[in-house]
């Protein structure tokens, strides 16, 4: 059995649509599963029930197999970063990381034994003494991930605690969070909007939208092999078309405005074909080992080591990015894919 | 362009200073009546407010009724105030947060009137506690615009994060919550001070013979005599308010204060 278990999680607010729809999601000790989704997908939402700042009205939420749905917040063993750090104003540093510890009533030497490992652990040794105001932004970060670790917390919650960080020094932090999580072996619950924070950070990423969790995978899935419309396109798929499937052979066509596009994947559902613009290449020759689009470049847009190219087609308009860079609007081109690669997408 | 700026700023200082220093001269005056331009100078205008009786009294009515409804409209403002801040449904947030506004809005004089009619004839209270109940509710609006503004600066994150870290929620208000909103303690309780000691109309309609406020004392004396005395009186109380303004605008600032 999963450490945490969200099971069929209804939250609907006073009207229009609900919230949360069926959730499910399960996370196990040790591992880090981010939330990814736009904002309103319900995955704060989703936070905040595990936190138990709320209540589901249907649903219920395991925690080591306990059932935890209807537990007031202060009852459950959870650690939370907050977005905005939301630490004491009025308490130092130390005051900040052992708060949970004066709570539990821990004695004074295993108090100031955690402490000291958890301040050490987050490299926050010599600031015991600073106010939160007197802290940078990143220390700050790392004063609230300690205090929320310190009670050695069933399960680690953590709010887009990236966004207050300078975008340089995000990889940096992104690593330290992951070391320590991995080192505390705990169950943690990722809430973010960024792309990229989620891949590079999690065990497996949930795309959530209007409710429900899209797809749950490990992050290099995710990102080659989305499943559903909506999934790709937060995945950056540019090229999406509507399709209609033609033949059921071993090698599948489907039609897209009348063209023919080869494909491998087989999905009697699927409504969609998609493909991402670094998985093709553009070129003015026919090259035999690829399938062939005929086009023309109708714009282009300079992204360093390579171009991205939007050539208008008879499927409709693809983007391809590139590294030839000297094509220029009005030139013929082929857009070139190999079938393998062309991903079939549900609604 | 800066020039003709500054020119019509201190045109306008000196149009709104003008009222406040005519007294100030008039108070070291020489002459027996209030007169201008002042005659010479002294001090013994100053000397006569503490002769006469009235005005102790009135100061230090005036001065426990405001300390009593400051600290009523904080103890109110305080409840009050958390409920608005924790209120996530933005429709009832606005339609109480202009509720508890409206004495605010609502000339004093109206208010002093309907209060007169309300706690006079309905409740049947004739003794100071009729003044602290009219003084509480034109200051109210005040302490609740400091406390919850207090409130809103400090955000809801904080109390969450103790309440997650196994505090109950009254344990963390009085951990965490309170230790930072105590600035807009002092504040409030300053702001509603000043509020309720300048409030005129409301003692005037209230006061029932037993403890009579600065204000009407005041009136009371220059329906009997005409001397400077009210001018030295006055520049005390300008005195007096400015060091209070000051008090604020230390602690909370009017900008925060009042919003």
């Amino acid at each position: 059995m999963k450490h945490l278990q969200l099971t069929d999680i209804w939250v609907q607010y006073s009207k229009g649509e609900p919230v949360l729809q069926g959730l499910e999601l399960e996370v196990d000790r040790g591992e880090l599963v981010a939330l990814l989704g736009p904002s309103g997908c319900g995955k704060t939402t989703t936070l905040r029930l595990i936190a138990g700042f709320m209540t589901p009205q249907k649903g219920k939420i395991l925690i080591g197999g306990k059932d935890f749905t209807r537990a007031p917040a202060h009852k459950r063993n959870i650690g939370i970063v907050f977005q905005s750090y939301a630490l004491f104003p009025h308490m130092t540093v130390w005051l900040n990381i052992t708060y949970g510890l004066r709570i539990r009533n821990v004695g004074k030497e295993e108090k100031s034994r955690r402490g000291r490992k958890i301040t050490e652990m987050l490299g926050l040794e010599g600031l015991e003494n600073r106010y939160p105001s007197q802290l940078s932004g990143g220390q700050q970060q790392r004063v609230a991930l300690a205090r929320a670790l310190a009670i050695q917390p069933d399960i680690l919650l953590m709010d887009e605690p990236l966004s207050n960080i300078d975008p340089k020094f995000r990889e940096r932090v992104r690593a330290e969070i992951r070391k320590v999580q991995k080192e505390l072996d705990i169950a943690t619950v990722y809430v973010t909007h960024d792309q990229e924070d989620a891949l590079g950070i999690a065990d497996r990423v949930a795309v959530m939208n209007r409710g429900r969790i899209e797809q749950i995978s490990a992050p290099v899935e995710i990102y080659e092999k989305p499943k559903t419309r909506f999934v790709a396109d937060f995945m950056g798929f540019e090229n999406i078309f509507p399709i209609r499937p033609v033949s059921n052979s071993e090698r599948l066509t489907v039609t897209v405005d009348g063209a023919e596009l080869k494909v491998e994947a087989r999905d009697p559902e699927a409504k969609y074909v998609a493909f991402h613009p670094a998985k093709l290449t553009i070129s003015t020759e026919p090259e035999p080992e690829y399938e062939r689009i005929e086009g023309k470049i109708v714009d282009w847009s300079y992204k360093g080591d390579r171009v991205k190219y939007f050539l208008k087609t008879a499927i409709g308009e693809v983007a391809v990015l590139s590294s030839i860079k000297n094509l220029a609007v009005g030139n013929e081109a082929y857009v070139c894919y190999r079938p393998q690669d062309v991903l079939l997408l549900r609604e | 362009m800066k020039i003709p700026f500054l020119a019509l700023s201190l045109v306008t200082l000196a149009l709104l200073l003008t009222p406040i220093v005519m007294p100030l001269l008039i108070a070291f005056s020489t002459s027996e009546s209030i007169s201008y331009p002042p005659h010479g100078f002294t001090l013994r205008w100053f000397a006569n407010v503490f002769n006469y009786e009235s005005f102790i009294n009135g100061f230090l009515a005036s001065s426990s009724i405001a300390s009593v409804a400051s600290c009523l409209a904080i103890a109110l403002s305080l409840p009050s105030s958390y409920i608005l801040y924790r209120q996530k449904n933005l429709k009832i947030k606005e339609l109480m947060e202009n509720l508890f506004t409206l004495p605010m809005l609502m000339p004093e004089i109206v208010l002093s009137y309907m209060l007169l009619i309300f706690v006079y004839r309905a409740l049947g209270v004739v003794s100071v506690l009729s003044l602290i109940i009219g003084h509480t509710l034109v200051v109210l609006p005040f302490g609740m615009r400091v406390i919850h503004a207090s409130l809103s600066n400090l955000g809801v994150d904080i109390e969450d994060a103790a309440v997650s870290l196994g505090r109950d929620r009254l344990g963390a208000f009085v951990d965490v919550v309170l230790p930072n909103i105590r600035h807009g303690f002092v504040g409030g309780s300053l702001m509603c001070f000043m509020v309720s000691f300048n409030a005129v109309s409301i003692s005037l309609f209230l006061s029932f013979g037993e403890a009579v406020p600065l204000p009407i004392a005041m009136l009371n004396y220059l329906q009997i005599r005409y001397d400077p005395t009210i001018a030295a009186l006055s520049a005390m109380m300008v005195a007096f308010t400015v060091a209070l303004s000051l008090g604020v605008e230390k602690t909370v600032g009017f900008v925060s204060g009042v919003k």
